[in-house]
């Protein structure tokens, strides 16, 4: 096998590894959009973006990762965001609307309540902070 | 009845890792052999050892070096050996495929089964895990345990 075959196949791999990013990005847009039109976000502060993280109470990642990485976030931006957090036990209805499937997820709203990011399974307080600034 | 045991989902999400990661190499480097090593592999995880196929490189060698952090949960086990075997079949016949010359297909089989293996990864959908407990649903003998209590078939379960 010459190094011409290897890069072609690398190329390939490259094209299918993107294409299959790029669906599941596509999959993960529509489900916001859903979200985004079926269910009106609970109640937020008004005019700064949010964070809708979906717990419940017997969920342990949520309890020792998730919540700290969202204090961690609190801490860091203060007002300027705020968090909605919604026990999926007592809003059953709700998190089914927003397609919650399992927990934590969160979702980062902008300023109107728009999703913009979905973050299925525990997710650092570094990711966050990523998706939040450039709406701050 | 919900009769849970405790499952690392790290040792799982590192099987995963590997399987994607060598299936991607077979393919790069046209490795048929790579594809029915790691059929092998999962298949004896999932027939024999009743464990994840690579469970012995996250034990000695991503655990120790802290390289993965454990993630136990209470959950059945039957349903992600069922995911495993299923992904090893479809690496059986794209191996055989392979070898008998009919690149594409057997290619597109190995390619089936790192984009299932990605979702389960990346997305933490596990298909197989979801057709286990359809089957189960739908009462087909030899799938007894049930999706566990408040979770969707297929998905992570709650921590606790």
């Amino acid at each position: 096998m010459d190094l011409v075959d290897i890069v072609t196949r690398l190329a390939w791999a490259a094209g299918i590894v993107l294409l299959g990013l790029a669906v599941y990005r596509l999959g993960n847009r529509l489900l916001m959009n859903r979200a985004a039109g079926s269910a009106p976000a609970p109640a937020s502060q008004a005019s700064v973006p949010a964070i809708l993280y979906f717990t419940t109470p017997d969920c342990s990642p949520c309890r020792t990762i998730q919540r700290p990485a969202i204090e961690r976030i609190k801490q860091t931006l203060g007002e300027r965001v705020s968090v909605l957090e919604v026990n999926a036990y007592d809003q059953p209805d709700l998190a089914r609307k927003w397609g919650v499937l399992s927990v934590p997820t969160t979702f980062i709203l902008d300023k109107a309540g728009k999703p913009l990011h979905i973050n299925h399974g525990v997710t650092r307080a570094e990711k966050l902070l990523k998706q939040i600034e450039p709406i701050l | 009845m919900q009769n849970l045991v405790s499952v690392d989902h790290a040792a799982l999400k590192s099987n995963q890792a590997l399987i994607i990661s060598l299936l991607i190499l077979a393919f790069v480097l046209n490795l048929p052999v790579l594809v029915a090593v790691v059929c092998a592999i999962m298949l004896t995880g999932s027939a024999l050892l009743k464990k994840p196929g690579f469970f012995m490189i996250y034990e000695r060698i991503l655990k120790p070096a802290k390289i993965v952090k454990p993630d136990v949960l209470q959950d059945h086990r039957e349903p992600h050996l069922f995911a495993q075997g299923v992904g090893g079949l479809f690496l059986l016949v794209s191996a055989l495929l392979l070898l008998i010359g009919s690149t594409i297909p057997g290619w597109v089989l190995a390619w089936v089964v790192v984009a299932l293996a990605s979702l389960n990864l990346f997305g933490g959908f596990c298909v197989g895990c979801a057709m286990y407990y359809w089957f189960n649903q739908l009462r087909v003998p030899g799938f007894r345990q049930a999706v566990p209590q408040g979770t969707f078939p297929g998905m992570r379960p709650k921590g606790n």
